[in-house]
């Protein structure tokens, strides 16, 4: 993750907790935080998973949404050092998966530091509330607790990354219209 | 006497607010500016051609087939092209859906590359997945689609960062032999 990134989260917590009068077990008010973040090297598969189920050109592939995902097959960014050519066919590149992860990290800071810190309930972040349907997601629902989506997902944001799940998701294969 | 979801009641004042808003709803049909200058931006109908399964093809369908856009309703409609460098549309191309039902629909285009699905004729339960086909030309459209019902909502053009561009039927016309594009006329 980049150093604005950390400091970007890090002033969230600042924030978030100066003004919400924390109890003893968080930081002092005024006094910035390191907090354990989602795994930057373990995001690509994940990326992948979200792309295939989240991130088409009617869903979270716009401009427009917080949850903002980009890569081959939606919304697409191109920068200096990785042009996109072709907005289909090229493959989906580090500034993409970088800004992917960013947008999904930065969503709710204090919510993902309460999950990952203070052992929260994962259903703290709408993230994933809004997958499984717990509450309104125009999307629907798109994963069941404990399916392979769900585990992709939630286990990167509140543990390690189970890339097995992912890859679950990745390979499920699409409905034959023929 | 009016109480609302808590059993409170509510004043004469606000109700007669609440019957206010919605007598003025009611007249105006409560326009939504972003929705009404979607549509503004699509601008008239062509010369020549009058509205009705010829008209404004490439254009974002189901804006007015809906049922805010006031127009007989769609589920799901858009235009098909030859190639994707070409603005030839191309008939008689069998649209194929599949909703997360697994229910199957196929509509065709017509002469001026446009399809519909009515709401009686089939209604999607999103997501679904869509494949093209023309004798012996297959096209299966990679993504699934979760919620928008016109091809040009997402397919526009010209293509870039944030639309693949037309929906088009042949990849390489190397390999897959031309078809006739419209007979419009």
């Amino acid at each position: 993750m980049s150093m604005t990134a950390r400091r970007t989260l890090c002033f969230f917590l600042w924030l978030g907790l100066s003004a919400s009068g924390c109890g003893s077990a968080e930081p002092a008010a005024g006094h910035l935080t390191e907090a354990q973040l989602p795994s930057r090297d373990e995001f690509p598969v994940v990326a992948h998973a979200m792309q295939l189920r989240c991130g088409t050109l009617d869903c979270h592939g716009q401009v427009g949404r917080n949850l903002r995902l980009y890569g081959v097959g939606g919304l697409r960014l191109s920068t200096p050092e990785s042009p996109i050519v072709d907005s289909v066919f090229d493959p989906t590149t580090v500034p993409e998966l970088d800004a992917s992860y960013q947008s999904t990290i930065g969503l709710e800071p204090e919510a993902l530091w309460r999950v990952r810190d203070q052992r929260a309930s994962p259903t703290q972040l709408s993230l994933v509330r809004k997958i499984r349907g717990i509450e309104k997601h125009k999307g629907g629902q798109l994963a069941h607790e404990g399916d392979a989506l769900d585990r992709c997902l939630v286990l990167w944001l509140t543990a390690d990354a189970d890339p097995d799940s992912c890859e679950q998701v990745i390979a499920a294969p699409r409905p034959e219209v023929d | 006497m009016v109480r609302n979801t808590n059993g409170h009641v509510l004043g004469v004042m606000r109700c007669t607010y609440l019957l206010s808003i919605g007598a003025a709803c009611a007249l105006s049909a409560c326009a939504d500016p972003v929705y009404d200058d979607a549509i503004a931006e699509l601008g008239g109908e062509t010369p020549g051609v009058s509205p009705g399964p010829l008209h404004r093809p490439g254009q974002p369908c189901v804006l007015c087939h809906s049922q805010k856009g006031g127009e007989s309703e769609f589920s799901l409609a858009g235009t098909v092209y030859v190639e994707a460098p070409s603005q030839t549309p191309i008939e008689d191309v069998n649209v194929r859906v599949v909703d997360s039902q697994n229910r199957r629909f196929v509509a065709r285009t017509n002469c001026a590359g446009n399809f519909f699905i009515t709401p009686e004729e089939f209604a999607p339960d999103f997501p679904i997945w869509l494949g093209l086909d023309r004798g012996d030309i297959l096209r299966d459209m990679d993504t699934p689609v979760y919620r928008e019902a016109s091809c040009a909502g997402c397919h526009s053009d010209p293509k870039n960062l944030s639309s693949p561009g037309h929906v088009y039927l042949i990849e390489n016309p190397v390999e897959e032999p031309l078809v006739p594009g419209s007979r419009c006329r």
